[in-house]
């Protein structure tokens, strides 16, 4: 299964510019716009990694180490162990001085580890959308598919066609009690990996207080009355959204567009808006002594992503690849690190769709969040975009594939190797 | 999903411009004059004189006979933010537009996510791009004939001359549409079938407020509105704002019953277009006939020629489901029907956005749709009746031999939306351009996606189907961008708020 790494290290006083210098040079690397001085300035070559998913640098405000600080944030979603990590960043990495070096603390390679776990942090809720999928086992599927692509095209396709046709007439008895056996082994599985659902909720509860979880699972759940299940609880404790205040929208009047807020902070609109992957990192102030309720409500969602999650969903959102939102500075503030398809709008606009109450379970409580509630769809994305912290470096091992295309590529393998036709047949339907 | 509202009265109604809740299909010809104003005093006054002529969205007046009396002649205006400067409104007031509004059509970063890149950058636009003189308004002229259309803009324009300078009609910029008698649009496809009703005008149907602004949308939120501090808006010609969020300073709402609208002038190469459907069908078929084109051509848009959509007849044109809009997907969970990648199923995915269930699925269509009001430019290249028509043989070996004829044709598409970032701009980003749309693989809307950029990876039209999916070679673009403008259409009080200030 992958591991997530979020470092975060202040920066050293006035070294901000230079590092951000930097980072957004290593940034248009990858963005494939800086070819031509690539060996000049320091650079990161992701591309030689084969365990990276996921790569993201940022740069966060430090308001309690004083006016002006900086730390620098470095998230990752990786294969294999941290070892191993640390020491394939500072493999791709040409020049480990001139980014950390520009941190606090920082002694060296040798120490890199040391630093690193000094500066950690764990986060509260994690969702992986494949549990299974290494970087390796994913790229494969998408050179399997981008072979068999062509093939389909070529008139080779038309004789393989013949071929699968003949094989699924053979619908023998073993194969379909083979399924069978394997549909069983797999209920088996999920079930075990439900179980420790028990743990997690008195974890929760010895964390957060029983009212905390209770209240947060139920806010959770608000607005899930497209599962009978919850329709049928919600029902039952009179659980619903409350109703909305006004049907007017509490978002500021000025726009932004000609007197942008926080200059540093607000991305131009399009920004992380280029390629079919987007990143989004967003901190948000939670008020003092509503940490538990938080981090209840985070702990829910935790249990859910690690026992019950099908691959590639989270409650039905099919474009995240890796969530996670952590606790800092002593539980006075919340980030989300997520790394999702498609355009922020759309992303934003899911979850609204389809989990709205989540979305009022976890900000209610941040400064800042609409008195209208996420239902004040207009002002909810406003409280997200005034949070969002632009990353300098976003790197993907699999940048144009979606949640949806990893589904299906995986699936092309197993039917390949398994030799189901009738599922392999359905694939090359669509392919 | 239709939202019911009770009808709109006339007092509503005839605050809101016609444009937005009439296509005007009873007047085939148009007229689209694009203004600068040089002198904020002067083009006020002149705007004074024009809004009493301004078309209204009332409800037409019905004569003895039983039936409606149509008007004869009809007449609309927007403004882009630029225009809106110039008539003198202070940046106070312009800064609670939207912002994409504010930026307009044309940033680069807008561009790279709408695909107005290579031959359609605005760099190489006729009108409204970065090499051309702004536009500050559109004025809208529909009329039943072309003579009574030259007359309408040659009062019009004597109007605009009337005004001393300070309107100046862009030279040589006047475009004219038509609304063809057989509604096809130039590759021959029966166009404007799918369009939502607005709830209220005068049934049930989409949230107003998708499109018309002071009302509840889809999310049931009112969109936010520009407003005008009631200090400038001294004659007390509009109404306050009742927003309950800031009540702290008197606020006047400039937007209600107003709206966006977006102006996309679409040049289709249409040999080109039959063409690549003819070397297709050919190199999937050995040899190429005028049914596999129509056949593939009809993958690309969702819909045959006639307009019967695939969904409901899949494998024959059916032209008595020619304007049929009533249907769903979800008896085409795979796309063998009518494939994913299609330009309607990508505009408006209805009730199959993968992997959501239906409920889900139709919620977010509603939140994204647009009304439109296209209309054609150019003389057709061929009779586009032969489509649908097997009977005539000779009509289609012409198909086979389309070639171009050197003139220029395609659509002045218009669309109007509550919010020009999650309706159109949403569509066209997350859908049409998106080339994992539906776990796709390097496809792209094959009609306007951004299709063959240099930057990246080709992309096909691939179309399920048993035992393996045809997918075709990379798609050419035959679609460019002209022009474009994004405008705000504001309601007949506001016409005469912004004439007064």
């Amino acid at each position: 299964m992958p591991l997530t790494l979020h470092v975060i290290a202040p920066i050293r006083p006035g070294e901000e510019v230079r590092l951000r210098d930097v980072l957004r040079s290593i940034g248009d690397d990858i963005k494939g716009r800086r070819l031509s001085s690539l060996h000049a300035r320091p650079h990161i070559d992701f591309t030689r990694s084969r365990k990276i998913h996921f790569a993201r640098f940022a740069i966060l405000d430090d308001a309690a180490r004083g006016p002006g600080r900086k730390r620098l944030l470095y998230a990752s979603a990786y294969d294999g162990n941290l070892d191993d990590h640390l020491a394939e960043l500072i493999a791709i990495t040409s020049d480990m001085d001139a980014i950390w070096g520009r941190c606090d603390a920082y002694a060296g390679t040798a120490r890199f580890g040391e630093f690193i776990r000094a500066h950690a942090h764990e986060p509260e809720a994690l969702y992986i959308a494949f549990r299974e999928g290494t970087v390796e086992r994913i790229r494969q599927a998408i050179s399997l598919r981008r072979q068999v692509e062509p093939l389909l095209d070529a008139e080779a396709g038309t004789s393989l066609a013949g071929i699968l046709e003949a094989v699924s007439k053979d619908g023998s008895v073993g194969r379909h009690w083979r399924r069978a056996g394997r549909d069983f082994d797999a209920a088996i599985e999920r079930l075990i990996r439900a179980l420790p659902i028990v743990i997690d909720l008195w974890r929760a509860i010895a964390r957060c207080g029983v009212a905390n979880v209770f209240r947060g699972t139920q806010r959770i759940v608000a607005s899930l009355d497209r599962y009978a299940v919850f329709r049928f609880s919600n029902w039952i404790t009179r659980n619903h959204l409350p109703p909305m205040k006004s049907a007017y929208s509490s978002v500021d009047l000025d726009d932004g567009a000609t007197t942008p807020r926080a200059p540093d902070r607000a991305p131009p609109t399009f920004r992380e808006d280029v390629v079919a992957q987007n990143q989004l990192t967003v901190i948000t102030a939670v008020p003092e002594g509503q940490a538990d309720r938080v981090r209840a409500v985070l702990l829910a969602i935790d249990s859910y992503a690690k026992r019950l999650s099908p691959d590639g969903s989270l409650i039905g959102i099919s474009t995240i690849h890796f969530v996670r939102w952590l606790l800092l500075d002593n539980d006075r503030r919340l980030m989300l690190v997520s790394d999702y398809d498609g355009s922020w709008e759309a992303y934003i606009d899911e979850f609204a769709e389809l989990i709205l109450s989540g979305l009022e379970a976890i900000w209610e409580t941040a400064d800042g969040f609409p008195p209208g509630g996420a239902r004040d769809l207009p002002a909810f994305k406003q409280f997200l975009r005034d949070g969002q912290v632009p990353a300098e470096v976003f790197f993907s091992a699999y940048p144009e594939e979606t949640v949806l295309n990893i589904i299906n590529d995986l699936a092309l393998v197993r039917a390949s190797s398994d030799a189901v036709s009738d599922g392999l047949g359905d694939l090359l339907a669509r392919l | 999903m239709t939202t019911r509202t009770a009808p709109f009265g006339d007092e509503v109604l005839s605050d809101i411009q016609g444009f937005i809740t009439s296509g005007y299909g009873h007047l085939p010809h148009a007229a689209y004059l694009f203004l600068q104003f040089q002198q904020a005093a002067l083009a006020r006054q002149w705007l004074s004189l024009a809004t009493p002529a301004i078309m209204s969205a009332r409800s037409w007046p019905i004569e003895s006979n039983g039936k409606k009396h149509k008007p004869p002649l009809a007449l609309n205006i927007a403004f882009t933010a630029d225009g809106l400067a110039a008539l003198g409104l202070p940046p106070e007031v312009l800064c609670t537009f939207p912002s994409e509004f504010q930026e307009g059509i044309t940033r680069p970063d807008r561009s790279r996510v709408l695909g107005d890149t290579e031959e359609s950058d605005p760099a190489q636009w006729e009108l409204g791009g970065t090499g051309t003189p702004p536009i500050h308004a559109v004025l809208f002229i529909y009329a039943e004939s072309a003579t009574a259309l030259a007359a309408a803009s040659r009062a019009q324009r004597t109007l605009i001359e009337d005004a001393q300078g300070g309107v100046v009609e862009l030279p040589g910029s006047m475009q004219s549409g038509h609304r063809p008698d057989d509604n096809r649009e130039p590759f021959g496809f029966h166009d404007g079938i799918a369009q939502p009703a607005i709830a209220g005008i005068p049934g049930d149907g989409v949230p107003t407020g998708e499109f018309i602004l002071g009302y509840r949308n889809h999310f049931q939120i009112m969109p936010p509105t520009p407003v005008v501090p009631a200090a400038l808006d001294r004659d007390g010609i509009l109404s306050a704002l009742e927003n309950p969020y800031h009540a702290d300073r008197p606020l006047r709402d400039l937007g209600r019953n107003g709206s966006y609208v977006v102006y996309r002038k679409l040049e289709q190469d249409v040999a080109s277009f039959w063409q690549f459907m003819k070397r297709e069908a050919a190199r999937s078929a050995g040899t190429a006939n005028a049914d596999d084109m129509i056949w593939l051509a009809s993958r690309c848009v969702g819909r045959w020629p006639s307009g019967a959509p695939l969904a409901l007849t899949p494998d024959v044109d059916d032209p008595r489901s020619g304007d049929r809009d009533d249907f769903v997907y979800g008896g085409d969970t795979e796309g063998l029907a009518c494939p994913f990648g299609s330009h309607i199923r990508r505009t408006n995915p209805r009730d199959v956005i993968k992997p959501y269930a239906a409920a889900q699925s139709l919620s977010m269509s509603e939140a994204h749709r647009l009304l439109r009001r296209a209309r054609a430019f150019g003389p057709a290249l061929f009779d586009a009746s032969i489509l649908s028509d097997a009977a005539k043989p000779e009509g289609r070996r012409r198909l086979m031999e389309l070639a171009d004829d050197g003139k220029v044709r395609g659509i002045h598409f218009f669309c109007v939306n509550a919010s020009i970032k999650t309706q159109f701009e949403f569509v066209q980003q997350t859908w049409c351009n998106n080339p994992r749309f539906a776990g796709l693989n390097d496809n792209k809307d094959p009609i306007i996606g951004d299709n063959a950029r240099t930057d990246q990876t080709s992309s096909h039209m691939t179309i399920p189907r048993r035992p393996l999916r045809v997918r075709t070679a990379a798609l050419p673009r035959f679609v460019k961008v002209r022009a474009g403008a994004y405008l705000f259409m504001p309601s007949l009080t506001a016409l005469r708020f912004l004439a007064a200030s």
